[in-house]
């Protein structure tokens, strides 16, 4: 922790060096720009913007990141607000209170509570995660190979459960990513899967999964069942129809301080869980403000400011929560964290327990960086947001070619090799099809980032433990962290019985 | 035939059981693959087949119940068709809507794309993949959607230029445009 304080002052001067700039304004923009379309969340907004980082160093990729996530949370907002038409699925709750305070002659106010509760809730969580961050970092520091391979079981276990319809759908997509991993090159110099193949010795790039099972299916669907589509024209709100007191007022403030703080609490705690996500904490947010706020429930809905800033603050929120177990313990807890932890990968440091002392300034600079985004979002929010509204207006017949492009031409950047642009586009139709017959695909890529650290472990311990499996399981922290890997299991196993019989009483009846 | 192909309607709970299976069966093989590593020679480790044995297994085990989960389950009654496309597709008891004549069309285009990068260079190879890609999705009369394919064919060219050749300076095959763009 007192690295990471020494770090700063040099941090804050490079917050104000050009590169750090143009990488926060150019993040935050496209973040905005690609959550304001439909269909884009921030997992593909990442994956598609994965290839320009390839030449960035490792601080300011990450600052970039952080940026568009931050800023493709609220991006998704200002469609939900003005027409209706969420940007991301976080958003869909925005739009009960959002919506109708815009049709009510108040769209400014509307969109300035989302960005302002955006904000807060960004720079609140950021506060907490550099707290609690490096505290399990410190506690995790402790842990052997052992136990690292059973904190990695604890994370599959928890992708698996809460990803898909029923957790063995989630889990035969886990299954799948830690196979992929396998494919190539082992540790100790084995090939595996290769079938003789050149182009598989290396294995399959991090780059080519995130683009196929995040960006690509997206992609195949715009192209696919958007090509004669007769779009029906969206109307974003006119100035016309605004009051003349359209704006953030003071008493605003006062009325959403409890707000705040809740939403930024649960969105924190809800980024913190693996497999939960923005579009959960949203939810739970706005369902919490209504069990708690003063205002009668049946106001809720009617467009309220209560309602706006509840899941604005807590999807927001969920960025910097997402980063506790992603930079303290190496379990990516959602699509976005797997590409953040992919990017810092690809630059050299690997993520986990050691990265908080062995990188105390880049921890540092998200810290720091994570400040100045959501300052940068406010600013460039406040001047552009509703310009933003008619980019969710593209039509998605050209999206679609556009976005294709980027995906196979950002892949071929990678290394200049074709082979790889292959993968992706089969493994797009793979996850494509997987998308069509209900499996979820965000979980093959958690696994895939997880697999090669849950396997260098377990092959670590074992052979630190001479190839006896029975004493790596049976030490006294691994043994806890994976009974709560049996006890996440059992419990979504059980839920997901209970939900599957009460929709077959309701069929029934 | 054609028409057929692009208005595919496949039972999601027959397809899903039928790509279940066929993962089963590849997962099998695989897992037999697995099992013909060589062991290891390092004291302890537990060999290259060791994880993926474990990974495949998970493959094996989830697939087989989400096989009989999904057998057990009643069907459900067929809902009535959504106005919206993108809605269609998020309805999870609705059949499966497949253009596989798209489908098709995008994957030939892309590794043509691919084949004629080099060859052709950037410039002339994204042009024409964009065209392609654009032409048949623009919503009007063909020499005017003819004319608009070509302009924003062109103009997504010269982005992507700027993009990746200029802006993150990758190193793309060209034909006639600069590499670098320097004052000098």
């Amino acid at each position: 922790m007192e690295n990471i304080f020494t770090n700063i002052g040099p941090v804050l001067m490079d917050m104000g060096s050009l590169p750090v700039i143009i990488a926060i304004v150019a993040g935050v923009t496209l973040g905005i720009v690609l959550g304001a379309l439909p269909g884009f969340g921030s997992s593909q907004s990442l994956a598609l913007l994965f290839p320009l980082t390839f030449t960035m160093p490792a601080d300011v990729a990450i600052i970039f990141f952080l940026a568009v996530y931050s800023a493709a949370e609220y991006g998704g907002s200002i469609p939900a607000i003005l027409i209706r038409t969420p940007g991301t699925p976080a958003q869909a709750v925005t739009v009960l209170d959002g919506y109708a305070m815009a049709q009510k002659g108040f769209p400014n106010r509307a969109l300035k509570i989302s960005l302002i509760s955006g904000v807060l809730g960004g720079l609140t969580s950021t506060i907490i995660f550099i707290l609690v961050g490096g505290w399990i970092a410190s506690i995790a520091l402790e842990f052997g190979p052992g136990e690292m391979f059973a904190l990695g079981i604890f994370g599959l276990s928890i992708i698996g459960s809460f990803f898909g319809r029923d957790p063995t759908r989630g889990f035969l997509a886990a299954g799948l990513g830690l196979f992929l991993s396998t494919i190539g090159t082992s540790d100790f110099g084995g090939m595996r899967f290769t079938f003789n193949q050149s182009f598989l010795a290396d294995g399959i790039p991090l780059v080519v999964v995130i683009i196929a099972f995040l960006a690509g299916p997206e992609a195949l669907r715009l192209l696919i069942n958007h090509r004669k589509t007769i779009e029906k024209p969206k109307t974003v709100l006119q100035i016309s129809t605004q009051k003349a007191d359209d704006r953030f007022l003071k008493s605003d403030i006062r009325r959403l301080i409890p707000t705040w703080i809740r939403g930024s609490l649960i969105g924190t705690a809800i980024g913190a869980l693996p497999g939960a996500g923005a579009s959960i904490g949203s939810l739970i947010a706005y369902g919490e403000e209504k069990r708690w706020s003063r205002r009668p429930k049946s106001e809720f809905g009617t467009g309220v400011a209560e309602g706006i800033a509840a899941p604005e603050t807590a999807n927001n929120a969920v960025v910097a929560g997402t980063l506790v177990p992603s930079l303290a313990l190496g379990i990516p807890g959602s699509g976005s964290a797997a590409i953040l932890l992919s990017v810092l990968i690809s630059k050299g440091v690997v993520p986990g327990p050691l990265l908080f002392g062995a990188e105390p300034r880049l921890i540092t600079s998200m810290f720091i960086g994570l400040i100045f985004i959501n300052l940068w979002l406010l600013l460039l929010g406040l001047i552009y947001t509703r310009g933003f509204a008619h980019i969710s207006k593209v039509s998605r017949r050209i999206l679609g070619p556009c976005v294709f492009i980027v995906i196979l031409l950002g892949t071929y950047a990678y290394a200049n090799y074709t082979a790889h642009v292959m993968m992706v586009i089969v493994l797009s139709l793979l996850a494509y099809w997987m998308v069509k017959i209900d499996i979820p695909v965000v979980p093959v890529v958690l696994a895939f980032v997880m697999g090669p650290i849950v396997e260098s472990n377990l092959s670590r311990a074992m052979t630190i433990h001479s190839g006896d499996l029975s004493v790596v399981l049976t030490r006294p922290i691994t043994l806890i962290i994976l009974g709560l890997a049996l006890a996440t299991f059992v419990y979504s196993a059980i839920s997901s019985m209970r939900s599957s019989l009460s929709s077959t009483n309701e069929m029934k009846e | 035939m054609p028409s057929r192909l692009r208005k595919l309607v496949l039972p999601r709970r027959r397809s899903f059981m039928i790509s279940i299976f066929i993962l089963l069966i590849g997962t099998a093989y695989l897992f037999w693959e697995a099992t013909q590593l060589p062991p290891s020679l390092l004291k302890g480790y537990p060999g290259d087949g060791f994880f993926p044995r474990i990974a495949l297994a998970v493959i094996l085990v989830c697939g087989i119940a989400a096989l009989i989960r999904e057998a057990a389950s009643k069907q459900p009654v067929a809902p009535s068709p959504a106005d919206d496309i993108d809605d269609a597709d998020d309805d999870k008891d609705a059949p499966i809507n497949l253009d596989v004549v798209e489908v098709f069309l995008i994957v030939a285009f892309s590794l043509l794309y691919m084949r004629l990068l080099k060859p052709l260079g950037l410039e002339i190879a994204t042009s024409l993949f964009m065209f392609a890609l654009l032409f048949p999705r623009l919503p009007m009369r063909r020499p005017t959607a003819a004319l608009i394919a070509v302009v924003g064919a062109v103009a997504t060219t010269l982005i992507v230029y700027g993009a990746f050749v200029l802006g993150l300076k990758v190193g793309l095959p060209l034909k006639f445009l600069p590499q670098y763009l320097s004052g000098y």
